[in-house]
């Protein structure tokens, strides 16, 4: 048991350091999925996730907004394809969210 | 925020370490891909070995090493979805230098036909960085 003395009142707790846009589960998901590729194509991850076309759209949109990922059209032959990439500051806010995370897992 | 119990964040934790490594198929695409390029160039330095002594052989050999060059490419750009985390720098240093292997080869074979016991050798060693980057990317 931990003793009174030892918790320091003035610590914040892990959760606030949780990112409130990565927290949302699909929107977890998309960007622990991308974390593992420097790119990856929409239907890839629509798949992975398992999530429909619109619902990815707009999780998307909202974590491009939130600058988290960054979203490159293009084609191949004629076929559109979308890549998928974690930015930089994406990247560095899903690992102190997976900080604050492991934190909060380690009671 | 809805706060979480270590139980729900371990859960999380579990998600993040699956989700990351789903990509392993995709990846295992791109090597196959990556060596069959390093293959290919190979041919394409073994058949400049032929173009002095046989023609025909030379230029039937590098039609069939530019179409399947072409098919290769369009497969790889059609069927990849995934690229593979900090494996780009990778893969573009071991194809410079297999390319570069390669066009040393060409220019050894326009003095004449060499002698098929270095040069056969030396074919092997232009595929030899691409395929074993993509042996290591397909089994990170």
């Amino acid at each position: 048991m931990r003793a009174d003395s030892d918790v320091d009142p003035h610590a914040v707790h892990p959760r606030h350091r949780l990112n409130e846009t990565i927290h949302a589960p699909v929107r977890f998901s998309i960007v622990a999925t991308l974390a593992g590729a420097d790119k990856m194509e929409f239907s890839f991850v629509r798949d992975t996730v398992q999530v429909s076309d619109s619902v990815l759209s707009k999780q998307v949109a909202t974590l491009e907004s939130a600058g988290i990922v960054k979203v490159k059209k293009g084609y191949v032959g004629k076929r559109p394809r979308t890549w998928l990439s974690l930015t930089a500051f994406g990247r560095r806010a899903f690992q102190l969210h997976l900080a604050a995370l492991r934190e909060i897992a380690g009671g | 925020m809805t706060p979480l119990t270590p139980e729900q964040a371990r859960a999380q934790l579990a998600t993040a370490d699956i989700l990351a490594t789903t990509s392993g198929k995709e990846v295992r695409i791109v090597a196959i891909s990556m060596a069959g390029v390093g293959v290919l160039l190979a041919v394409a330095t073994a058949l400049s070995g032929l173009a002095v002594t046989n023609k025909a052989v030379y230029v039937i050999g590098m039609f069939v090493y530019f179409t399947a060059m072409l098919t290769l490419q369009i497969w790889c750009a059609r069927r990849v979805r995934v690229s593979a985390r900090g494996w780009s720098l990778r893969y573009g240093a071991s194809a410079a230098v297999s390319m570069a292997l390669c066009g040393i080869g060409i220019a050894w074979t326009t003095n004449g036909s060499p002698s098929w016991a270095l040069f056969a050798p030396y074919c092997v060693l232009v595929a030899l960085p691409m395929v074993v980057v993509a042996s290591r990317m397909a089994r990170r």
